[in-house]
């Protein structure tokens, strides 16, 4: 049972939105990473990675999500973590990583 | 081997001192204590005291208004998890703005249960080894009449200096961070009736499963199944990373409890692995503090045949 992760890229005006649904781990990881590395390309102001449908993440998972945040900041482009409900929220804190973050709130 | 291990003077200026207080009863408990709080507490050092939270009322009721300038922590929900405080006294050395940090940590207390009082040991162990440099005093009372004779042999083999009747005395038994024979042994077999997994970084969302079935099983919340299926992953992650790219997951229930456990080919070789205070912003090497975090008791034994971590979550 592979772990199950989905990831779109699709542009939304200056942004570019990273809708990202399932699990975050070891084994997915890459798959971000890989869809990150996509939406940069396109030369957006921001990149928003929307983390709405997300069920999982683990340190693993945390760490593709900072080094893209260190990206960011060294190219002086904006990353933005939306839809972060409570229990991912939890895990950012619990690794005391959520203020490396600019994070808008989930419902 | 004979390793003479270096007994910092408890009058020395520099660096972190570390004594255990043997008493027979509330008096011993609390004139020990005075003795060690006193002083800082009248300059106006920083003071703190980490205890079960009847001995911390004591403590208040004797200090009366100088209680105020005491900071007491519930060492129930501090030192619930042993592993955890390493970390959060080195936060309170972090916090502390000058001169000396005057702790009081009692993390063995009678009744304590002998996975949980292993632990703790491992922890007093591991603290020769934390800070020494630190400018830190941390004095820890053990109960000499309840606590069993070999918990109190420990004491005496984890700090380099003893407390006993007002006089402190060098440990002969001092090792030093060695963890005492008996809290580094294999742990006892899971139940026969664990469920078990053998993993890959492609099963990882399977023995997430098992374990997250089994915790609902039990009962246990939503919340903390959740807690549970995180520090799985996490275990499950490191045995990838570190135990050549696979493992063995086991996960079952006791009645107050559930438990799970990641078997692995690979060592861990620092000893305050999980114990270190992350860097904000940090990711890297934090499975295992996550998992101290998370889970209410870790118990880890590694050597260079492999590596096994227990985690329990309580059924509360």
């Amino acid at each position: 049972m592979q772990t199950y992760l989905s990831v779109s890229v699709r542009r939304l005006g200056n942004a570019a939105v990273v809708e990202v649904g399932g699990e975050l781990d070891l084994a997915s990881a890459s798959q971000l990473e890989q869809a990150l590395k996509l939406a940069w390309r396109d030369q957006p102001q921001e990149v928003v990675v929307d983390l709405r449908q997300l069920s999982f993440i683990d340190m693993a998972g945390l760490r593709v999500l900072l080094e893209a945040q260190q990206q960011a900041d060294e190219q002086d482009r904006k990353l933005v973590l939306a839809h972060v409900h409570k229990s991912i929220r939890r895990v950012l804190d619990l690794a005391r990583v959520a203020g490396a973050f600019t994070i808008q709130d989930g419902s | 081997m004979s390793i003479s291990y270096e007994h910092r003077s408890p009058g020395g200026a520099e660096g972190q001192r570390h004594l255990a207080l043997f008493y027979d009863d509330d008096q011993g408990y609390l004139d020990g204590i005075l003795q060690f709080l006193g002083p800082p507490l009248a300059a106006g050092e920083q003071v703190v005291a980490a205890l079960p939270p009847e001995r911390g009322r004591l403590l208040r009721s004797r200090l009366g208004e100088s209680a105020d300038k005491l900071e007491l922590i519930d060492m129930f929900e501090l030192g619930r998890n042993p592993s955890r405080i390493i970390p959060e006294v080195e936060a309170l050395l972090a916090r502390s703005s000058s001169g000396r940090l005057h702790y009081v940590g009692e993390p063995i207390w009678p009744g304590r249960s002998q996975e949980e009082i292993r632990e703790a040991t491992k922890h007093e162990a591991l603290i020769n080894l934390a800070w020494p440099d630190a400018p830190i005093s941390v004095l820890c009372p053990y109960h000499s009449r309840e606590l069993a004779p070999e918990v109190l042999a420990d004491a005496e083999r984890t700090h380099p200096f003893v407390i006993r009747g007002g006089k402190t005395v060098r440990s002969e038994a001092y090792r030093g961070p060695a963890i005492p024979q008996g809290c580094d042994e294999p742990l006892p077999a899971p139940p026969a009736g664990a469920r078990s997994i053998t993993f890959t970084a492609n099963q990882l969302a399977a023995a997430r499963a098992l374990v997250r079935e089994v915790a609902e099983s039990a009962g246990l919340s939503a919340a903390r199944t959740r807690d549970l299926v995180l520090a799985a992953s996490e275990l499950s992650s490191n045995a990838i990373k570190h135990g050549h790219g696979a493992g063995v997951l086991r996960v079952w229930s006791q009645p107050r409890a559930v438990l799970c456990q990641v078997e692995d080919r690979g060592y861990i070789a620092d000893p305050l692995a999980g114990r270190r205070l992350p860097a904000p912003g940090a990711a890297g090497g934090l499975g295992l503090w996550m998992v101290n975090r998370l889970c209410d008791l870790v118990q880890a034994r590694t050597s260079r045949r492999g590596t096994t971590v227990r985690a329990l979550v309580r059924l509360d």
